[in-house]
């Protein structure tokens, strides 16, 4: 059987991984959530994922700098990146770190319909 | 500082003796009518986040409520410059709205100020707040679904906080709540112990004692005997999406006299350990919560139990789950045996699936002094089932009603007196957690055997199923009789039936937008609604059972029992999260709207509670205003007024604020083709068409002919220094037509563009020649034309106000066609309706001359 394929969910506004926790285990994932991206790093190191969904700002590291972290050590998680105020610079960076923009507050079906085109690269 | 450069503003004018120019006076009109669309764009916005598809978090809430009051402020400022200061309550009105909405978003929850005291049978939904959620339902349930409860009253959550305050207890009571307390294990019980002790030593304030001493006799007195009491906790949050299910306590058979000393111990209960625990553990970041407390005639029931509305293990089975016991309900909550438990179907005739006939050698009873006890049950009665197929059809039926008005699996408290009859005392959603064990498969082969009515016709506004019996409501009358929990079907939205919504397990509309304000209250509410089928009112038969499935937009004939159980199942408790309650609260105190007659006296300013008050008063108070004329003196030199030449006797002046005419237009006077307003040059080429233009002269029979003497008649409110002649206000999609023609006055306010939700036709029609009553035959003739083009309209008296919006701009040229059309045949039609008879004459004359519905030339 092939593996499940792994989804990180980031977002310091716990609401994010709670809702979004059920609906994506109900379509076969494997969910893990954070609500502080330090520790998600952490987790990053031990573990590979297949999609990594990131809201942008957060106390500590941003979403960009987990980006930039995927980036740096070769891994090819596909990043989905949440915002609330999508600006044209963010939007070039993003592009650059090869991740996909979701702006909140979004339907829960947009974000599971994300994670499903990510997860067919695997 | 804003307010400050109002009076400036205003002073400014007093000074220079100059009143508004008519170009500033319509700029600030139209800032206000799309500051009004905005606002209820966002409310829109806000309830669609309830639906549950959205991810949404505290962040969109405060940008949200940001905008909105950004919005709000300047509708209210823009109402007072074009008023003249006529409404400066309504600032007072906002600040006060604001101040609390602020006061929601900080999580400051402030007990509201209100009663010392609530009867139950006063009690609904909204008041939950002052009375806590279980006596919230159980008013409703009386109310509302006409359910017996027990008899009684509840000390409300504003008396808990005037208990709080005159014993100091904040203090105590906030480290115990605080959640980012480093305080350890031990420190926290014993200020929990603390406290405990403080409020059972604390004095009742004497004029809470007194309101409590004085409800106590009222209902002492309507009994025969003195009763005792059931003393209930009613916390703010319990029994809603949070259940605190066994957390607080009830005391049971409480004498009058020691009613105070109960209400201490279902205070106290407040703050237990447990309690504690659980609020923490389940993220309750309210600081500040509060008891309400219950106070209810003591049953002395022969049977009483729970009635689970669904199998929580087999949901897909259409079952509900019934345990019983002799006596009080007591042996049954706390689950120690000694009782029946029966599978009954939730389909009728309700056949009993499965029971366990317990051996039920105790029940609880009263005691003689106070409190219950245990006795012993009669031999015979002991092995004997304390339901027959009667009582437990009954439960099945009243619990599935509780559920459909809920729109959640139900756990019910319940009792069955002496005579027979089934008393509730207590409802909250059940909580389920099995969403595995449902076969999605079963739902499609269920619903195959069911006809399909509509089928993707329409706009889904509203998620969810709802099933009932098809009631179509034209007039007041029928909104009167709509039986609850019936399929609310109408022709187009109107504030007035909103009111209906929590009523109806369903909503289908003919003509409506998903951002209208019914939608909104249907979201609210969570009932669901179909908008803008065209046609649901000819489909659907009246009387007959349906089922709206309003997450895949069909309609089916019948009632699919197993559609409801997949949704009530597929629903993820998105209800439970912290930003959902805030915004549920919020939206309360946002969206809710008390002021829909605007002839009522309470149609003021100091009567707007809520955003939605402020922006329906504004909008209502703006147009009376513009409609309230143009001074002659704004019509001077340098305010660019032309003379319109038309063939028909009709004296038009043009004022262009912006593009209503074309480049370059010079003089005077001017000819239609100069026109390049679209609303107005749709508007003239009907009323220069042949026929439309009544120039006949009209006979006036003698009672006619003498109040045409009177002059000017009575109930026209013009200024007397206002403009007396026919104006309009244009520019390239906006018109403003205010006509004064055999003596009624009309206006139209419209704005035809390609942008449907931008477009609107609002239309204000009063006065006439003749007496009231023929004016007001012609307020009926127009009010029934008008319906029956899908206009939403208010008529009293001889004034009309018709409005229709967010239509296409074909619909919208269909609509100016008919205006043009009744402003030359309703000229001087109340002296022709000499009797009631004439109005459907004329009507149907109207209709005759020319299919024109069907068949406009822009059409």
């Amino acid at each position: 059987m092939k593996e499940a394929i792994s989804v990180m969910v980031l977002d310091d506004e716990p609401i994010v991984g709670e809702r979004l926790r059920p609906v994506l285990e109900k379509e076969g994932f494997q969910v893990e959530t954070f609500t502080e991206s330090q520790k998600a790093l952490e987790r990053l190191e031990e573990k590979k994922f297949h999609v990594l969904v990131t809201d942008l700002k957060m106390s500590g590291p941003s979403g960009l700098d987990v980006l930039r972290y995927l980036k740096e050590h070769q891994l090819d998680t596909q990043a989905i990146l949440i915002t609330g105020y999508p600006t044209m610079e963010r939007f070039r960076e993003a592009e650059y770190l090869n991740a996909v923009f979701v702006t909140k507050p979004f339907k829960m079906e947009q974000v599971v319909k994300l994670v499903g085109e990510a997860a067919k690269k695997f | 500082m804003a307010l400050l450069d109002l009076n400036q503003i205003i002073s400014g004018w007093h000074k220079k003796k100059r009143p508004f120019s008519i170009q500033e006076l319509f700029r600030k009109f139209q800032e206000l009518l799309n500051n009004n669309g905005r606002a209820l764009e966002l409310i829109a916005d806000m309830g669609e986040k309830m639906s549950g598809d959205y991810l949404f978090d505290k962040h969109y809430i405060e940008s949200v409520v940001m905008e909105l009051e950004d919005v709000i402020y300047r509708i209210v400022y823009d109402l007072n410059v074009i008023t003249n200061k006529k409404h400066l309550k309504l600032f007072d009105a906002f600040e006060e709205a604001k101040k609390e909405i602020h006061e929601e978003l900080n999580s400051r929850f402030t007990v509201p100020k209100g009663d010392y005291i609530y009867p139950l049978d006063s009690l609904h939904k909204e008041l939950s707040d002052y009375v806590g959620e279980k006596m919230a339902t159980l008013g409703e349930l009386q109310t509302k679904l006409g359910l017996s409860v027990p008899k009684g009253f509840v000390i409300s959550t504003y008396s808990y906080k005037r208990f709080v305050e005159h014993n100091r207890l904040q203090e105590w009571i906030d480290p115990i709540l605080d959640m980012e307390s480093t305080l350890d294990m031990e420190t926290v019980a014993q200020k929990v112990q603390d406290l405990n002790r403080r409020i059972f030593q604390a004095e009742i304030p004497p004029d809470l004692e007194k309101a409590v001493r004085k409800a106590l006799d009222k209902f002492n007195r309507k009994g025969l005997s003195e009763t005792g009491w059931a003393v209930r906790s009613s916390a703010l949050g319990e029994d809603s999406q949070l259940s605190y299910a066994g957390q607080y306590l009830t005391v049971l058979n409480v004498a009058s006299s020691d009613i105070t000393e109960a209400y201490k111990k279902v205070v106290a209960s407040l703050f237990s350990q447990q309690a504690i625990d659980y609020r923490r553990n389940r993220r309750v970041q309210r600081k500040e919560p509060a008891m309400a407390v219950g106070c209810t005639h003591m049953l002395d029931p022969v049977t009483s139990g729970v009635i689970y509305s669904t199998n929580p293990n087999q949901i897909s089975q259409e079952q509900m789950v019934i345990s019983a016991c002799w006596g009080m309900g007591k042996l049954v909550v706390e689950g120690e045996g000694k009782s029946d438990s029966y599978i009954v179907s939730k389909k009728p005739p309700y056949d009993v699936i499965s029971r366990h006939i317990g051996k039920k050698d105790l029940s609880y009873g009263l005691d003689n002094k106070d409190g219950v006890v245990l006795k012993t049950v009669s031999h015979e009665l002991q092995d004997k089932p304390c339901l027959d197929p009667a009582a437990l059809s009954l439960l099945v039926q009243t619990a599935s009603r509780i559920e459909s008005y809920m729109k959640s699996f139900q756990d019910i408290e319940w009792s069955i007196d002496r005579e027979g009859q089934l008393i509730i005392l207590q409802a909250r959603p059940l909580q389920v957690r099995c969403n595995l064990s449902y076969d999605k498969s079963q739902t499609g082969q269920a619903v195959k055997n069911y006809p399909v009515l509509m089928k993707d016709m329409g706009v889904v506004a509203s998620r969810g199923i709802g099933t009932g019996k098809v009631f179509i409501v034209e007039t007041e009358e029928d909104a009167e009789r709509f039986p609850h929990g019936s399929v609310l079907v109408l022709r187009h939205t109107s504030p007035n039936m909103s009111r209906l919504i929590p009523f109806a397990s369903a909503v289908v509309t003919d003509i409506g937008s998903v951002a209208g304000h019914m939608a909104t209250i249907s979201r609210e509410f969570r009932v669901p609604t179909i908008v803008d089928t065209q046609q649901a009112t000819k489909i659907l038969p009246v009387g007959q059972e349906v089922t709206v499935d309003a997450e895949e937009n069909v309609i089916y004939q019948g009632i699919i029992k197993e559609l409801i159980t997949a949704h009530l199942i597929e629903k993820t408790p998105y209800e439970e999260s912290h930003e959902f309650r805030l915004l549920s609260r919020l939206l309360k105190k946002i969206s809710t709207l008390h002021m829909i007659d605007p002839q009522s006296s309470e149609f003021s300013a100091g009567h707007c509670r809520t955003y939605h008050d402020m922006i329906r008063f504004a909008h209502e108070m703006a147009v009376r205003r513009v409609a309230e004329g143009i001074s002659p003196r704004q019509l001077d030199k340098g305010s660019g007024s032309r003379r319109l030449k038309l063939p028909v006797p009709l004296d038009l002046i043009i004022v262009d604020i912006g593009g209503g005419l074309k480049d370059g237009t010079l003089g005077q006077v001017i000819h239609p083709d100069q026109l390049q307003c679209d609303p107005l040059r749709h508007i003239v080429d009907v009323l220069v068409a042949p026929g439309v233009w009544q120039s006949q002269p009209i006979s006036l029979d003698i009672k006619g002919l003498m109040s045409s003497f009177i002059g000017n008649p009575g109930g026209t409110p013009f200024s007397s220094d206002s403009f007396k002649g026919n104006l309009a206000i244009v520019s390239k999609e906006y018109l403003n037509l205010s006509l004064r023609l055999g003596y009624h006055f009309n206006m139209i306010d419209v704005t035809l563009s390609d942008d449907t939700e931008r477009n609107y036709i609002y239309f204000r029609f009063f006065g006439g020649v003749t007496e009231i009553t023929r004016r007001s035959r012609r307020a009926k003739f127009l009010a029934q034309i008008m319906t029956k083009n899908d206009f939403a309209v208010e008529s009293k008296g001889d004034l009309v106000i018709a409005r229709i919006k967010k239509v296409t701009r074909q619909t919208m040229e269909e609509k100016l066609y008919l205006i043009g059309r009744l402003i030359g045949f309703t000229r001087q039609l109340d002296v022709l309706l000499r009797t009631d008879g004439d109005v459907g004459f004329f009507e149907e004359q109207f209709f005759k001359n020319e299919d024109f519905i069907t068949t406009s030339p822009s059409a």
